[in-house]
């Protein structure tokens, strides 16, 4: 049996396999209490394998240059969202104020609802990764992680934390909440690497 | 299944805390985090399960028992399943739906329910609702590593709508070990618009394990007038040392809004309470 596409065009090349548009809307998936930050209270820190510990405050990092995202996000429970867009600071920008030493290979990107994500450092550097608080030339609502959250567009969005807070550089990859509880490492949409073993 | 402990992390104890460098602050944290595999294999593999029976649940929802393959491990209370179905352009649709029923223990043969609410422009739920007895369905199974129950108590279950699919099964399940605790170690709060909304109605009405709000529509003679969900209707099943209390909100990505924080209003710490929340902000 087999389902019939509703529309006669052909599959949108945007979609990685699995994934279906969700066109205008933008579904919110949450696992833990939202939080409400004021982004006078908010800041954003980078410690471990760095030179320099670094926190910026909400201030602090609209004085740094503006960087926005254009393009596709998709979540591993199989939306995705097409031409849409983020703005914020690049990670790159945080990341060379605060040095990452040479023996850093992974990160973890954490929220202060205690909410943790593992990536290779390679996956937040090199113009892929950002810290936003805009979509879509709005203010970043709370339940999508407003005030501020992590952006890693290539990867399923569990990765993009919400009201993120910091980023910790270690020499070692350290499983994250989702990743601890059943959702793949890495979570690349192209190869469908959404759940333990994928 | 294992004893709940005090945390509430069953099983979960034994696993190292994050380690941390150098005398930097731990961070913060929202349960012990360890690697934890799937019991049974790293990888869940597409299966063909066969309908087994189909309920009308609401004009808009329906329960489909599924028949898994033999040895499939059963799931635990709270967890879902990825169904999937091939397009006539080749490529798959999948969705995730919650489980409904409790574990199927052996020698029961392994099925699961699945409630699918059917949405006009769906894409998947039409078709799970088209389908009959003796059908068959591919699906891969069952996930989830936080919004499930390994033996709390006391817990709290709230849930809005169709959130209340897995909250029934984590009820099933403590009503099938036979309600250890006892009365008030489990309650169920299901937020509805109307009666004709409530999924397994002949089950959870007059349930002494739970209390039906109605928001539009309440039923002749009901005590409660219809209206949202207040933190009136959840403080009976807040103990005086909410601490020890595990909530576990699931519904609309609103109403999880609104009813965790009902629920951290009543004085149950954020941390304690764990959500399934979907859908348009």
């Amino acid at each position: 049996m087999s389902l019939f596409s509703r529309t006669a065009r052909e599959r949108d090349p945007r979609l990685p396999p699995g994934q279906y548009d969700a066109g205008d809307t933008f579904p919110v998936l949450t696992a833990e209490v939202v939080p409400r930050i004021d982004p006078s209270q908010w800041s954003f820190r980078i410690d471990g394998l760095v030179a320099t510990t670094r926190t910026w405050t909400w201030d602090d990092v609209h004085r740094l240059p503006a960087s926005v995202y254009e393009g596709d996000i998709h979540c591993v429970t199989t939306w995705s969202k097409l031409g849409t867009s983020f703005g914020g600071v690049s990670l790159d920008t945080l990341l060379a104020e605060a040095g990452p030493l040479p023996t850093a290979t992974h990160v973890v990107a954490w929220s202060s609802t205690g909410y943790t994500t593992n990536l290779p450092l390679e996956h937040v550097t090199g113009g892929k990764a950002w810290v936003v608080w805009e979509h879509e030339g709005k203010p970043l609502t709370t339940p999508h992680g407003g005030p501020v959250r992590l952006l890693v567009p290539h990867l399923y969005f569990w990765k993009s934390v919400k009201w993120v807070g910091g980023l910790r550089l270690l020499d070692h990859d350290e499983p994250g909440f989702w990743e601890t509880r059943g959702y793949h490492e890495l979570g690349d949409p192209w190869t469908e690497q959404r759940y333990d073993g994928d | 299944m294992t004893e709940p402990t005090a945390t509430g992390q069953t099983g979960q104890a034994d696993l190292p805390p994050l380690p941390t460098l150098g005398g930097l602050p731990p961070l913060p944290t929202l349960g012990p985090v360890g690697r934890r595999p799937p019991p049974g294999g790293a990888r869940r593999e597409w299966v063909t399960a066969t309908v087994e029976a189909c309920t009308e649940e609401t004009a808009h929802a329906r329960t489909l028992r599924l028949r898994l393959p033999d040895g499939t491990p059963a799931h635990t209370p709270g967890q879902h399943y990825v169904v999937r179905v091939r397009r006539d352009d080749g490529s798959w649709a999948q969705r995730s739906y919650s489980v409904a029923s409790a574990p199927a223990l052996p020698p029961a043969p392994p099925t699961v329910d699945l409630t699918v609410e059917r949405l006009d422009d769906g894409e998947l739920s039409p078709y799970l609702h088209s389908l009959h007895v003796g059908d068959r369905v591919e699906l891969r199974g069952p996930f989830g590593g936080w919004f499930v129950w390994r033996g709390e108590r006391p817990v709290l279950l709230v849930g809005g709508g169709s959130g209340v699919v897995p909250l029934a099964s984590v009820l099933r399940a403590w009503q099938q070990r036979g309600r250890p605790g006892g009365d008030g170690a489990m309650h169920l709060v299901v937020s509805v618009r109307s009666p004709a909304d409530l999924f397994y109605a002949a089950e959870l009405t007059g349930s002494p394990d739970v209390t039906v709000v109605h928001t539009r529509t309440a039923p002749d003679g009901a005590a409660r007038p219809p209206g949202r969900l207040t933190v009136d209707d959840l403080r009976p099943y807040v103990p005086a040392a909410p601490d020890a209390l595990t909530v576990y909100v699931c519904g609309s990505a609103a109403f999880a809004e609104g009813a965790t924080g009902l629920v951290v209003g009543a004085g149950v710490p954020a941390s304690a309470v764990r959500v399934e929340a979907f859908g348009p902000s």
